[in-house]
């Protein structure tokens, strides 16, 4: 297998096999998100840290967890991560915690964090998988800012586009012109 | 919540659709090739899920003072039910099937329990809302399994192939539901809104 350069990294997090719009994890908090700049903002930071915190660890944790083992020490450590922020969110900025409500601990079990924290983690080194973490996650929230971006913009006089299903066909607009950028016929994720 | 069981139907399996209106298993659009299976472990798995967590939320964590760690505890709720329901499921039709996956990384499972858990709601409350968000989200996929289906059949350009065209195809049925929004029960009452 040809081995991966940091340009690579770097590219597929950000567009080839970036986690929203061509991996579709992670879509449940996303599309709650990207209804507004700010909302989504805040969620693409939480799951930006929350990313790289669980892919350090479980990365770290490697030689003691299987399969099955690492699945779940992901999704626990994900949890923990969230709920701390969820807190930290609660105390610094009241507003933004009520808006995300139930939606940012979604995060956790939305598969973002499975894959990044989990499948990639368990099978790289510590400097690969935070890196394919960390722009796994830039590439998540610059994905929700965009279409937050559309969204906020156009969503008063579009009322379609400020609903849930205006939400899905921005992405999938997204989606198809990330396609054309990078050239890519078919979503090769390959871990 | 109870009060009116025929609206709560209707809130929760249509107009507040748990895939398309409340976007809780929009993950679940990713891969609805065993959408029978998911939707049928899905509505037993959210009851005991719902059941426990109310349980668990207002008898031992609020008491306790504990009530910021209800996401770590709901967690392992759905991965200890989800475990349960595997054993069960593999014993009585003899397979091997593994159910962490579609069961723990759904987040209408988790959603649920999270929203039950900020409402108060009592656990018979919770496990009907349970119930009716797991059967919504049950005729969500397998009616957008059935789009899907016909999607294979389709020469979309290069640029939609795959995940943009799902997406668009999952917009479309979101605005299925969305006809189900603010619909007026009599008296004034209009209890579903655009979320």
């Amino acid at each position: 297998m040809k081995k991966r350069t940091l340009s690579d990294i770097i590219t597929e997090g950000l567009i080839h096999t970036n986690p929203l719009t061509a991996r579709l994890v992670g879509l449940c908090p996303a599309l709650f998100a990207c209804a507004r700049i700010d909302t989504a903002a805040a969620m693409g930071v939480c799951a930006l840290i929350t990313l790289v915190v669980t892919s350090v660890i479980v990365s770290l944790l490697n030689k003691l967890l299987t399969k099955d083992t690492g699945a779940l020490t992901a999704l626990f450590i994900s949890c923990g991560v969230l709920s701390a922020l969820q807190l930290l969110m609660a105390g610094l900025l009241p507003d933004m915690a009520d808006k995300l409500g139930v939606y940012l601990p979604l995060l956790s079990v939305s598969g973002i964090c499975h894959l990044y924290g989990g499948r990639i983690a368990m099978k790289n080194n510590l400097l690969t998988s935070a890196v394919s973490a960390f722009f796994g996650g830039v590439g998540y929230m610059g994905a929700m800012l965009a279409i937050a971006v559309i969204r906020q913009l156009l969503g008063g006089s579009v009322r379609l586009l400020a609903s849930p299903a205006g939400a899905f066909i921005c992405l999938g607009l997204l989606a198809a012109l990330l396609r054309l950028i990078s050239g890519r016929r078919r979503d090769g994720c390959d871990d | 919540m109870t009060d009116n069981l025929l609206t709560l139907c209707f809130a929760a399996i249509l107009a507040e659709n748990a895939v398309f209106s409340r976007l809780f298993g929009a993950d679940a659009i990713r891969n609805t090739k065993n959408c029978f299976l998911v939707s049928g472990i899905m509505i037993p798995v959210m009851a005991v899920c719902a059941a426990v967590g109310a349980v668990l939320y207002n008898s031992l964590l609020l008491p306790m003072g504990l009530g910021h760690l209800h996401t770590v505890a709901f967690v392992a709720v759905t991965a200890l039910v989800a475990k349960c329901a595997e054993l069960v499921y593999n014993a009585l039709f003899k397979k091997n099937t593994t159910f962490m996956p579609i069961v723990t990384l759904n987040c209408t499972l988790l959603g649920v329990m999270l929203t039950n858990a900020q409402s108060g709601a009592a656990v018979l409350d919770s496990v009907i809302y349970g119930v009716l968000a797991a059967i919504g989200f049950a005729l969500a996929l397998i009616l957008y399994n059935g789009v899907e289906q016909r999607l294979k059949l389709a020469c979309p350009s290069p640029a939609f192939e795959g995940a943009p065209l799902t997406l668009i195809a999952a917009g479309l049925v979101a605005m299925v539901f969305m006809g189900f929004t603010g619909i007026d029960f009599g008296g004034g009452f209009t209890p579903f809104k655009l979320s």
